[in-house]
């Protein structure tokens, strides 16, 4: 029952990350960016290669990874999404969208391919290796505490970019109204290139937690999007949040419920399917999500239509 | 030199031209008014003059530079401001954040001494900082959204309707403020107003759009006194 906690636990850490990243991208381009999780792999990557070189273990390469991650999202949104941000409709974006998850997630195969060459180690289907802790009699995977810190550092760090300091005014001024924001003279296009960077820096940094958990390769993103949508979803679309709170809660119920499946002898193959019912049920319900509930309140950034 | 020259100006969205050659000025100091009937294209004119909207052709000159090809948020630097009919202020901030993101590229030190001439201009907003605009009144927004205009310390306002979330019983007394702005902030305005009658007693040039192009310019008096025009066309 403790390791199914933990699993959660972390599972959720990871989803909470992800989950505030998308939504950045979403609110600020509204495209639902389906190379999101790409960025994560690009994190799982850069600190993989730097602990291999350097001999540490990947929580050292932490901020690494959130640079690397951050420049490719930054990259994306400079060379992809800026030019087309005011030209086309949201489907046409996220058409692109998928098309750029093509060329990172090959970009990545060839990278991984590479790497095995050069450092002689396995770049697929490869886990880190953890530390334990102590806790109340228990021995705990490192990634518990780890993930749980670095979740609240960075989220607390967000918030108080985007509440106490004038970029975080101008971010948020930006998100509801990039015209007006711009006839004040604030230069939409840097706030929004900032938001991007964060998107995909989060992202990376929580696909370094990834591999203390799981067997990761290139295309490991591309599964972690859709409990990532699913998150952002339930929350409410646009809200930060509600990111936060949706991620908890796909991740805990879908962890419990890979859980009792596996009970009861049902393949746990199954467990998108909670995942795809949340997002269903939240769209036909209650489209606005949790953060509908406190809408307009705390933190909930939302663009005006 | 003229604040504001308005060459031949063609400008519309997409394919779609709504402004057609349309040539104006601006002095300093000169409340200049918009005035035309509904879908004249004078709200697309200001966007055109502010750069938010596609130009076809023609040149916009500020303080004789050529500003035509320039970002909005560039102009907004230069000294000119726009501040658009609906979505003027950002409602999920607090008036103080408002206030601040119109003068985000400011020193402390000038915020602070722009603060002062603005609150000077409107006492009403000392009691307002810490509310979320959403929760204000029309004309308190209104209010906010000039004063944010005003901390970037503009040559040029150019005001899409400023009068129309107000009460009927209000637009006198709103027009009449943007009057004393001029005179007491010394900026040179062009005002577009579908209250026609008001608009053309307040300001010193009058600019009649009609089917986005320029039916007449020339001084607000003349346009008054001009009962053929005045009846057509403003149903005066």
């Amino acid at each position: 029952m403790l390791d199914l906690l933990v699993g959660a636990l972390v599972y959720s850490n990871l989803l909470a990350l992800m989950a505030v990243g998308l939504s950045l991208a979403l609110i600020t381009c509204r495209v639902s960016n389906f190379a999101h999780g790409d960025f994560a792999m690009v994190g799982v990557y850069a600190a993989y290669t730097l602990s291999v070189v350097a001999g540490l273990t990947p929580y050292a390469w932490i901020p690494a990874a959130f640079a690397f991650g951050g420049l490719v999202s930054l990259l994306a949104y400079l060379l992809v999404f800026e030019p087309l941000r005011e030209r086309t409709d949201l489907v046409t974006l996220m058409v692109v969208s998928m098309a750029l998850d093509m060329v990172l997630r090959y970009s990545l195969h060839v990278y991984a391919d590479l790497m095995q060459q050069w450092l002689r180690v396995y770049t697929r289907l490869f886990m880190f290796d953890d530390f334990l802790v102590e806790a109340a009699g228990s021995r705990l995977p490192g990634v518990l505490p780890a993930s749980t810190a670095v979740v609240a550092a960075l989220l607390a760090s967000l918030y108080v970019l985007l509440y106490k300091t004038r970029v975080g005014v101008a971010m948020r001024a930006a998100i509801e109204n990039p015209g007006l924001a711009e006839a004040l003279g604030v230069s939409v296009e840097r706030v929004f290139a900032l938001s991007w960077f964060l998107s995909g820096a989060l992202a990376a940094t929580a696909g370094v937690f990834l591999p203390f958990r799981i067997m990761v390769s290139p295309d490991t993103g591309w599964s972690m999007l859709l409990p990532t949508f699913a998150a952002v979803t339930v929350g409410g679309i646009g809200s930060l949040g509600g990111s936060v709170l949706g991620a908890y809660l796909i991740g805990f119920s879908e962890t419990v419920l890979a859980y009792q499946l596996a009970q009861v002898g049902i393949s746990t193959a199954y467990r998108p399917l909670l995942t795809f019912a949340a997002i269903i049920a939240t769209l036909l319900v209650y489209p606005r999500g949790l953060s509908g509930l406190w809408s307009g309140k705390g933190w909930s950034l939302r663009r005006r239509s | 030199m003229r604040v504001l020259e308005v060459k031949g100006l063609r400008a519309g969205y997409g394919q779609m031209e709504i402004v057609s050659n349309v040539t104006f000025d601006v002095g300093d100091r000169e409340v200049v008014a918009v005035v035309g009937p509904n879908g004249s294209g004078k709200s697309t004119l200001l966007k055109a003059v502010f750069g938010l909207c596609r130009v076809f052709s023609g040149a916009v000159l500020f303080k004789g530079e050529d500003v035509t090809r320039l970002p909005p948020h560039k102009r907004s630097r230069l000294g000119m401001a726009y501040l658009p009919q609906t979505g003027n202020v950002f409602e999920s901030l607090t008036v103080r954040e408002n206030l601040m993101l119109a003068a985000h590229d400011l020193g402390e030190e000038e915020v602070g001494k722009r603060l002062e001439g603005v609150l000077s201009l409107f006492p009403e907003l000392g009691g307002l900082m810490r509310r979320k605009v959403r929760t204000l009144s029309g004309g308190e927004r209104q209010i906010v959204a000039l004063s944010m205009s005003l901390l970037r310390n503009p040559s040029l306002v150019m005001l899409d309707e400023p009068t129309a979330a107000l009460a009927p019983r209000l637009v006198k007394q709103a027009l009449k403020r943007v009057v004393e702005l001029r005179d007491e902030a010394g900026v040179s305005i062009v005002l577009v107003e579908q209250n026609a009658l008001s608009a053309l007693e307040v300001s010193d040039k009058a600019l009649l759009m009609v089917s986005g192009t320029v039916k007449f310019w020339g001084s607000s008096r003349e346009l008054l006194e001009d009962r053929e025009l005045a009846k057509t066309y403003l149903g005066l």
